[in-house]
């Protein structure tokens, strides 16, 4: 299994991280470029030697350093979570000097915006991801006989809490779905064995998830303060309404009923009551495709469009100074 | 004239979920390959860069 640095760093690993990127050498590559688009921070470290006009997508803003820092230190081997400082003003201070770099910084929505603001000051736009509608998309005669998860299998999405959920609804199906498992502290496979009415299908293709989303009675997702939330859009796509928790992007994608369910805290009875109580026919599958439909590939170009024109703009100001 | 846009993701190996799905679609919508020095990732998207040296400067943050 591949294994990579887990965040949040310590000031010696952020260093490194630095440090290493510092040493590589500008690609050819990036030269022939005109506007370069960057994902991870400590890339942008780049910029200093790179002289284009940028922008930095920001997929969570710093999560592992603050609002998360103390659920995540729980899944960190108990010697490296002695280092580790929760709101880290180092860390808080190098993240500015990173984002400083870039000429525009798009958030992947209104809750990462507020961080991105709220934490490093930062002002960013707001460019949803795009979901694929022409092959996210309804099907004629779906089944409605189960609930179906997808998600990544990682302490964040906590499947755990959905096996937990559906422990005590024998009569309902759920077909949890995802994978490669990784730096998850128990075997989900395991956890499912007992379970007649769970059932763990592993990673699998996206054809197949698209079958069990057009089929399932609403899809459930149970993330960690998802900063987005590509899969309720996904499944509005479908015609499939979705029930999730009450946290981060989820209540900026499924901001009303027609929608699906958004559930609150204690999470295991509150789910349980809400699918018992859950009537697929009261969705209507066209509401909800239109809904997804704001989310298109071309809305997501559209929009990316601006922020390229606006990057070279800004960049040449910046030359200017 | 249309602008030449590229992405820079010096590892793919931190690339997971939406991110990854948000930059293959820069790729299919503009052509944005994804430079990158470490690759993990597989399609067309992706394309390795740089030198040996940096490989294996790379590799002392991400290991396999």
């Amino acid at each position: 299994m591949d294994m990579v640095w887990i965040e949040p760093f310590t000031k010696d690993e952020w260093d490194a991280q630095v440090k290493i990127r510092r040493m590589l050498d500008i690609p050819e590559e990036l030269l022939k470029l005109d506007v370069v688009i960057f994902h991870c921070p400590h890339d942008l470290i780049i910029l200093e030697r790179l002289n284009k006009p940028s922008i930095f997508y920001n997929h969570r803003s710093a999560r592992p350093y603050t609002f998360m820092f103390d659920e995540i230190i729980k899944h960190i081997e108990p010697m490296r979570r002695m280092v580790l400082i929760k709101d880290d003003p180092y860390i808080i201070e190098q993240h500015k000097y990173l984002y400083s770099l870039a000429d525009v910084i798009v958030s992947n929505s209104k809750f990462t915006q507020r961080i991105m603001k709220k934490v490093f000051g930062f002002d960013s736009f707001v460019c949803y991801p795009p979901v694929d509608t022409k092959k996210f998309k309804p099907a004629k005669n779906p089944a409605r006989d189960f609930y179906f998860s997808v998600q990544r299998i990682n302490w964040q999405k906590r499947v755990d809490l959905q096996i937990e959920i559906f422990k005590k609804l024998k009569n309902e199906k759920l077909i949890i779905a995802g994978g490669p498992p990784e730096g998850y502290d128990y075997n989900v496979k395991r956890l499912c064995e007992d379970l007649p009415n769970v059932e763990y299908v592993g990673g699998i293709s996206d054809r197949k998830v698209v079958r069990y989303m057009q089929n399932a009675k609403a899809v459930i997702q149970t993330c960690y303060y998802e900063d987005f939330g590509l899969v309720p859009v996904e499944a509005l796509a479908c015609g499939t309404p979705v029930i999730l928790v009450d946290e981060g992007g989820f209540k900026e994608t499924i901001h009303n009923k027609k929608l699906g369910i958004r559930v609150k805290r204690p999470y295991v009875q509150n789910f349980r009551k809400a699918i018992k109580k859950f009537d697929v026919d009261k969705f209507n599958p066209k509401l909800l495709r239109k809904e997804a439909e704001k989310y298109s590939e071309e809305r997501f170009k559209k929009e990316m469009k601006y922020y390229i024109k606006l990057a070279v703009e800004r960049h040449a100001k910046r030359l200017q100074r | 004239m249309k602008p030449k846009i590229g992405q820079y993701l010096t590892t793919t190996f931190g690339a997971r979920g939406g991110g990854e799905r948000v930059q293959r679609s820069l790729f299919k919508l503009f052509g944005a390959t994804v430079y990158t020095i470490k690759k993990r990732l597989k399609g067309k998207e992706f394309k390795e860069i740089g030198s040996e040296k940096d490989r294996k400067i790379m590799m002392r943050i991400t290991k396999t």
